[in-house]
């Protein structure tokens, strides 16, 4: 009576982390991919724990009336080399949303002024120093992947070579 | 003293004779553990796991994801088995240490997902899945206080957080709120309701619960210290819905299963809950008048905890009660006075009521007789922890 609760109280971790990598790697291979260009926005302590905090550095367009309760989205379109984030009231009906909740992306709103989004990715405690340098040093990339359901997965930083510092366009 | 000046000593003083004396140093010859061997194995075993961490972590950026991932799912199935096989063979203390193991696996798991995955949020959500992923082993293939205390926590911690960071939100979040206060009164009445887990995991819900339920009993007296209004004693009185519905669970839960001393139910459920609406339920000025109203209250509280205490014969206890009264009245001293010193008839009194405190102690704890068990006539062996041992 006692045992199959018992296997099943065992078994639920590896299932729940076992169904957790399917669901995600799911969402992740059925995204969009998106280089943006990123700055370590807090010299003073770019590195806190184990990740880096940066600021996205894309073009915001739109009205910042709509984020006035933080419930606005961003839609990402391409211009060239340059990713654009158009602020839409949530939840917006464009190809490429983001969810600024699901995505954890902080917002900043100054008075008069277009809101500046801040996110941060997990790195090793061996690769800090160097990405901490990197940052102070500019030319860096966030590669993150934007799933169907409006997540902003930041998956690595990278370093573009001058002359080819702006985003990639987005890939399926 | 070691084990041979004691076996002298006792065979002078005349309570054991020479030959008892030499059987027991024979059986304890016999039945000696290789401590020192088992030390230094064990320093090389945790040399071995610290090493393969070190050189893990200094290649963390070089493995892969999937790599990363498969290693903990077979890890944790691994130890899922073995936690069954050890069971099956009776190996108790081994099957506990992996059950610690395999908990500790899920938040190391819930850790590497979110750095994966990028899974980021507040703190107390990741404490809640911990508590429902871990939770259910820990309850069910749970064997001795070690695993007890660790559910324990994991069901206190996780709530606790979420109601400090969610504290000023509306809507339904009271609610949920008192769903998270409610639960040291749910591990109480947990604790009576597993009838089938061992003796000695009950005994570890049962303590966890009894000494959280008093110490939340009590810090919620520091209410009374500031004033309260009428629109947060209404917000208060919907966390308190929950609460008074486990708290009649466990006192329900604790009369069928006859392991809680009769005296102690009631003073353990019935009042912390009273306590905890008076100083939150019920709007109060910042007031001399209402912070003597609370020290009545915190005093009545442990007044009939000491009482039940003294009638169950539960020493320890029965101790802890006093002594949260007498700090208690040191307390409020400071708080009227601000200064130990303003008054030296303050000071006479508090003296006093300590000493009678001191004096009611010892009469009580001398009047009550020894018992092999609960005042109802139930066997308790396992709340030693608790008691502290019978007077």
């Amino acid at each position: 009576m006692r045992k199959p609760w018992l296997l099943l109280a065992l078994l639920l971790p590896v299932l729940w982390f076992a169904g957790s990598w399917v669901v995600q790697q799911r969402a992740i291979m059925a995204g969009s991919n998106w280089t943006i260009p990123v700055e370590g926005y807090d010299p003073r302590d770019l590195v806190r724990g184990h990740y880096i905090r940066f600021r996205y550095m894309w073009q915001v367009e739109g009205n910042p009336d709509l984020c006035r309760n933080a419930t606005c989205d961003l839609c990402l379109t391409q211009t060239g080399a340059t990713v654009i984030a158009t602020l839409a009231a949530a939840p917006a009906l464009c190809r490429h949303r983001v969810g600024l909740a699901p995505s954890e992306i902080r917002m900043l709103k100054r008075q008069d002024q277009l809101p500046q989004f801040f996110s941060r990715i997990f790195v090793s405690e061996s690769a800090a120093p160097q990405l901490e340098q990197t940052l102070r040093q500019g030319g860096v990339h966030v590669e993150a992947t934007l799933t169907p359901e409006g997540r902003l997965v930041n998956q690595r930083l990278i370093t573009l070579p001058a002359g080819q510092n702006q985003a990639t366009a987005p890939g399926g | 003293m070691t084990l041979d000046q004691k076996l002298d000593e006792w065979v002078s003083a005349g309570l054991i004779g020479a030959a008892r004396a030499d059987a027991i140093r024979a059986h304890e010859a016999a039945h000696q553990q290789p401590k020192l061997t088992w030390a230094i194995v064990g320093l090389g075993l945790l040399a071995l796991v610290l090493g393969v961490m070190l050189v893990i972590s200094a290649n963390w950026d070089a493995i892969p994801h999937w790599l990363k991932l498969s290693v903990h799912l077979v890890a944790l199935a691994g130890l899922a088995v073995a936690i069954w096989r050890s069971r099956q063979q009776g190996r108790r203390w081994v099957a506990e240490a992996l059950l610690c193991g395999f908990a500790g696996l899920v938040i190391a798991g819930i850790a590497l997902h979110a750095q994966i995955f990028q899974l980021t949020g507040p703190g107390w959500q990741a404490w809640l899945l911990w508590l429902l992923l871990a939770g259910p082993a820990l309850l069910l293939c749970g064997i001795t206080r070690v695993s007890a205390f660790f559910l324990a926590g994991l069901m206190v911690i996780g709530p606790a957080l979420m109601v400090f960071d969610t504290y000023d939100r509306g809507g339904w979040w009271p609610l949920w709120q008192g769903f998270a206060m409610a639960t040291p009164m749910l591990l109480l009445g947990l604790s009576q309701v597993v009838r089938l887990a061992p003796p000695s995991f009950r005994a570890g819900l049962r303590e966890a619960g009894i000494v959280l339920v008093l110490a939340a009993g009590s810090v919620v007296h520091f209410a009374w210290a500031d004033g309260l209004s009428r629109a947060e004693a209404l917000d208060n009185l919907v966390r308190f819905g929950p609460v008074a519905v486990a708290t009649v669970g466990a006192l329900l839960a604790a009369r069928a299963s006859r392991e809680l001393p009769q005296a102690l139910i009631l003073p353990l459920t019935l009042g912390p809950l009273i306590a905890g609406i008076a100083a939150l339920g019920v709007p109060h000025p910042d007031h001399v008048g209402s912070r003597l109203v609370g020290l009545a209250i915190f005093v009545a509280m442990w007044g009939l905890v000491a009482r039940g205490a003294a009638v169950a014969g539960w020493s320890a206890l029965f101790a802890v009660a006093t002594a949260a009264i007498a700090v208690r009245i040191f307390i409020i001293y400071l708080e009227l006075f601000g200064t130990l010193a303003a008054t030296g008839g303050g000071l006479i009194t508090g003296g006093l009521l300590l000493v009678a405190l001191g004096f009611g102690w010892h009469r009580i704890a001398h009047k009550v007789q020894p018992k092999s068990g609960n005042a109802d006539g139930t066997t308790d062996g396992v709340s030693d922890g608790v008691s502290g041992g019978k007077t």
